[in-house]
């Protein structure tokens, strides 16, 4: 049996919350004098009640659960700054939490003398810092900075000093809360690279979040807390479809302190809406709902069907919906804006379909409205109904994409002389620039071309994928970026057997005198030179244990009168075709093609083959030789 | 062995005699974040100032001029030297009013770390306390060879100074620590000891001699009062007799000793008793 790194036996922690409670002599001379009735009136409070799970050295514990769950009281016992009302805590070994991430950083110090401090309020030696401190400087990438007062530091060089101290002291026990949420994305990925270091090294991390896609990704067990008390304990898969099963249905009295009581939660005419569902894409009024749990990732457009029965004919009706954040952040509302209709006797739905809407990852809920007789929510007018956290809808990605309320997909521009660097040894996930994508790669199979990290992958894999999207680490070689297409598109590209690209593209602004442009070979039957070509498209994607299909967005490159012939594409999954098309147009369409499910979230490998190489310009001087363009990949 | 913080082998901070060895244990274990504390109290006093440490002594200096002009030229005192003899009274008095606002100051001043990591509570005030002596310290290194430019005289009698010292070193520590926690759960600790203090210093005899108080005054014999009940009033009358006057130390120094040995004992037993309950009340 594995060794227990942390224990906790029947922890319980209770708070006292003293109303009248004497902050002052004052206030506690006056409570004396008045029989100490303001002094006595004390209301319990327990955060923590009877919490009770253990965790084996080496492993990932999620320890998710809502605001006010004791999350955030848990850590603190964990972390010793307070202590258990009853009950033990047992850790086996140093315990260091994330959470003090830059604790303890006196601004008029430089960075130097405070990765001493720091690292003494961390239990370290001088002598100790000082060996490593070369090594935090280079992680922390302040080498210009480091005998700078911190106080001109920016929040993200704090952040970037902060996490270096606190993995150079090398705890057996990593605690760490949401400190990924801030910070910017490059620096994230070097604190996730590095936290998978510590996990490779054996070492326990407890991963605190309410996000449960970081559950996912990053544990192998999870612990999830309801009002101060283990609701599940188990593999973190179990525990966190336990979790959002009760978020993502209308559980009542789920929510442990849910607004008050909607004054128009009755319906006040003959017309009541009846649920809100959200659908899929495409689905129309006669598809059901599919299933409990609604996700959506960030960019997605919401379909949102608003049901109602109506008992006698209504008129002048108008809907409206809104939007709330976990937490009660008012993200959107709208209404049908002046479009009133009247409605029969029966049962209906309207739908409203958002554009996409970039939302960051995490909870949200759906409400709806709807006014009569020509009140409208745009006229402030009270609604005759409304249906207040109707759906809930976990928005997740796989990638952390931002901080703060939106996620939208962002593009950085870098100056020209601007070199990357990580100060790690990995390879960074961020690709040069666009250009440097379409000299050809030098990678003669299609490899996963990131390192290994949690669940084995420095980045997991997205479920989706948009090709041109600038997530070019979930791409096999062999890709090329158009010139004068939509950026969102990548063509396949063919590579030789013995891994020279033969469909290269032209970098920007070379002319046929450039050596670069050499004319590629007649094409002879998937032949050049006796040499077999291999077609490409990679796509390397993450199966989650729902996806029952894989999609594909693509058309052929060009429709040219002059190669009218078909152009036929097997697409495979790790190797095994699930499907074949037959393109005829230049037009992107989707498709879909059902693929076995898995009980665990894995990778899979996602080839496009065209069956025969397609010319650019068959009668022109452009002679690459391409496959198809592909806009997205997904697994669904 | 550091003991770990959050298993049931944590030092109990239960403040039973027991747990003495465990306590020095683990502020052991923690002397550099101490050392560290220190330096960077002393390191940001003077980071921002053109003078540095010379304000430490420049301070008290400064004060030493308007007490010896207000004293002088205003009531002539009989006092021979009295820059000296206030400069001497100023010093000491300096380091236990210094030690004992900041230390009060120091576990609230730094709520963001006591919610956060955990180290021993008692490293805040006593890195107050030592950056204060430290300071203390160096201001006697430069004042010593002054008075002796000046005049004053030793003899045996001076090796008597660490004593006296350690003394002043027990009572501001006591009283540290006991007003360290009491501010956590009572925040206008701070504004009652700045009125304590004035009172205080006027009670100590840092610009006067000791036996300018009335024996006789409504019946009470202040001068006697003064002399047991203020460990100060001893202890700076002791800094000046080896300091400046080649005179043995009081013969009440006893009673500051034992005071201080109560004083430290207690503040350091209440401190530990409720240090566990800082991070639910800062």
């Amino acid at each position: 049996m594995a060794r227990v790194a942390v224990r906790c036996e029947d922890v319980r922690k209770r708070f006292v919350i003293r109303r009248g409670r004497a902050r002052t002599f004052q206030e506690a001379a006056l409570a004396l004098f008045q029989g100490g009735q303001a002094f006595g009136q004390r209301d319990e409070f327990w955060a923590l009640d009877g919490v009770s799970f253990s965790v084996e050295a080496g492993r990932t514990l999620g320890i998710i659960g809502r605001n006010g769950a004791g999350k955030s009281t848990l850590l603190k016992l964990l972390a010793g700054t307070m202590q258990p009302t009853s009950g033990r805590m047992i850790a086996n070994g140093k315990v260091f939490g994330l959470l003090e991430l830059a604790a303890g950083f006196h601004p008029d110090l430089s960075g130097r003398e405070n990765v001493f401090l720091n690292g003494a309020f961390l239990g370290r030696s001088h002598a100790d810092m000082a060996k490593r401190l070369d090594e935090i400087i280079a992680f922390s990438e302040l080498e210009q900075f480091i005998d700078q007062p911190v106080k001109h530091y920016s929040s993200g060089m704090y952040m970037r000093l902060g996490f270096a101290v606190a993995l150079s002291v090398e705890p057996d026990i990593l605690i760490v809360d949401e400190v990924l949420a801030v910070g910017d994305a490059a620096f994230r990925q070097k604190c996730l690279a590095a936290l998978a270091t510590a996990k490779a090294q054996g070492r326990t991390i407890l991963f605190v979040t309410h996000d449960p896609g970081a559950v996912r990704r990053f544990c192998d067990d999870a612990v999830w807390l309801e009002r101060g008390k283990v609701q599940a304990a188990g593999p973190a898969l179990d525990v966190l479809r336990a979790y959002l099963a009760t978020t993502t249905t209308h559980g009542a009295g789920v929510v442990p302190e849910g607004p008050p009581a909607d004054p128009y939660a009755t319906p006040r005419g003959p017309i009541a809406l009846t649920g809100v569902d959200l659908l899929e894409k495409g689905e129309g009024t006669q598809t059901p709902f599919r299933g409990a749990r609604t996700v959506r990732a960030p960019g997605d457009a919401w379909r949102m069907r608003l049901r109602y029965s109506v008992s006698e004919p209504v008129s002048g009706v108008s809907f409206g919906v809104a939007v709330h954040r976990d937490g009660g952040t008012y993200v959107l509302g709208a209404g049908t804006s002046g479009a009133r209709h009247d409605l029969p006797v029966g049962d209906g739905a309207v739908i409203v379909t958002t554009e996409g809407l970039p939302l960051a990852p995490g909870l949200y809920s759906v409400s709806a409205g709807l006014w009569l007789d020509g009140a409208s929510p745009e006229d402030g007018d009270p609604p005759d109904h409304r249906l207040t956290r109707a759906a809930r809808v976990a928005v997740e990605t796989p990638r952390i994409l931002t901080a703060g309320l939106l996620a939208p997909r962002l593009a950085w521009e870098w100056p020209e002389d601007a070199r990357i660097r990580t100060g790690l040894s990995l390879p960074h996930p961020i690709a040069p620039d666009e250009n440097a994508l379409s000299v050809p790669p030098s990678l003669p199979t299609p490899e996963p071309r990131m390192g290994r990290g949690f669940h084995g992958r420095f980045l997991p894999a997205p479920s989706r994928l948009t090709v041109g999207g600038g997530e070019d680490e979930f791409l096999g070689p062999g890709w090329h970026a158009p010139e004068d297409w939509p950026p969102a598109i990548r063509w396949t590209g063919w590579i030789d057997e013995d891994g020279g690209s033969l469909g290269r593209s032209i970098a920007a602004g070379a002319s046929p005198a450039d050596p670069a442009y050499a004319p590629n070979p007649p094409l002879d039957g998937g032949k050049v030179g006796g040499r077999r070509r291999l077609p490409v498209g990679t796509v390397f994607l993450t199966q989650d244990e729902w996806a029952t299909a894989l999609g594909v967005t693509l058309c052929r490159p060009h429709a040219r009168a002059d190669d009218a012939d078909p152009v036929i594409v097997t697409i495979r999954v790790d190797g095994g075709p699930v499907g074949r098309l037959t393109l005829g147009a230049a037009l992107l369409e989707p498709y879909t093609f059902p693929i076995e499910p898995v009980d665990t979230p894995r990778e899979i490998t996602v080839t496009i083959e065209a069956e025969r190489p397609v010319l650019l310009d068959p009668a022109g001087t452009d002679r690459r030789i391409l496959g198809v363009a592909v806009r997205e990949v997904w697994v669904e | 062995m550091p003991s770990d913080p959050i298993s049931g082998e944590a030092p109990s901070n239960k403040g039973r005699l027991g747990d003495v060895v465990s306590v020095f244990r683990e502020l052991w274990h923690y002397r550099d974040l101490l050392r560290s504390l220190v330096s960077r109290d002393l390191a940001v006093r003077y980071r921002r100032s053109a003078l540095g440490f010379v304000w430490s002594l420049l301070n008290p200096l400064l004060m030493m001029l308007v007490f010896t002009i207000v004293f002088q030229v205003v009531k002539p005192q009989s006092v021979r030297n009295y820059p000296l003899f206030v400069l001497a009274g100023m010093l000491p008095w300096n380091f236990l009013a210094g030690a004992i606002s900041g230390a009060t100051r120091s576990v609230t001043g730094n709520a963001h770390l006591i919610d956060k990591v955990y180290f021993p509570r008692e490293i805040l005030p006593l890195s107050v306390v030592i950056a204060n002596l430290v300071n203390f310290l160096l201001s006697l290194a430069v004042f010593l060879p002054l008075a002796l430019l000046l005049g004053a005289r030793w003899n045996g009698w001076i090796f008597a100074l660490p004593l006296v010292i350690l003394i002043e070193v027990m009572i501001v520590t006591g009283i540290s620590m006991m007003l360290a926690a009491l501010n956590v759960f009572y925040r206008d600790t701070e504004q009652v000891l700045e009125v304590a203090l004035t009172a205080w210093f006027f009670l100590t005899p840092v610009f006067y001699e000791l036996e300018l108080l009335p024996n006789q005054f409504l019946g009470i014999d202040v001068w006697r009062l003064v002399y047991t009940l203020n460990p100060m009033a001893t202890l700076v009358t002791d800094y000046r007799y080896v300091m400046l006057y080649e005179t043995p130390i009081i013969r009440h120094t006893l009673i500051p000793f034992l005071i201080g040995i109560a004083l430290l004992g207690a503040g350091w037993w209440v401190f530990r008793r409720v240090a566990p309950a800082f991070a639910e009340e800062v």
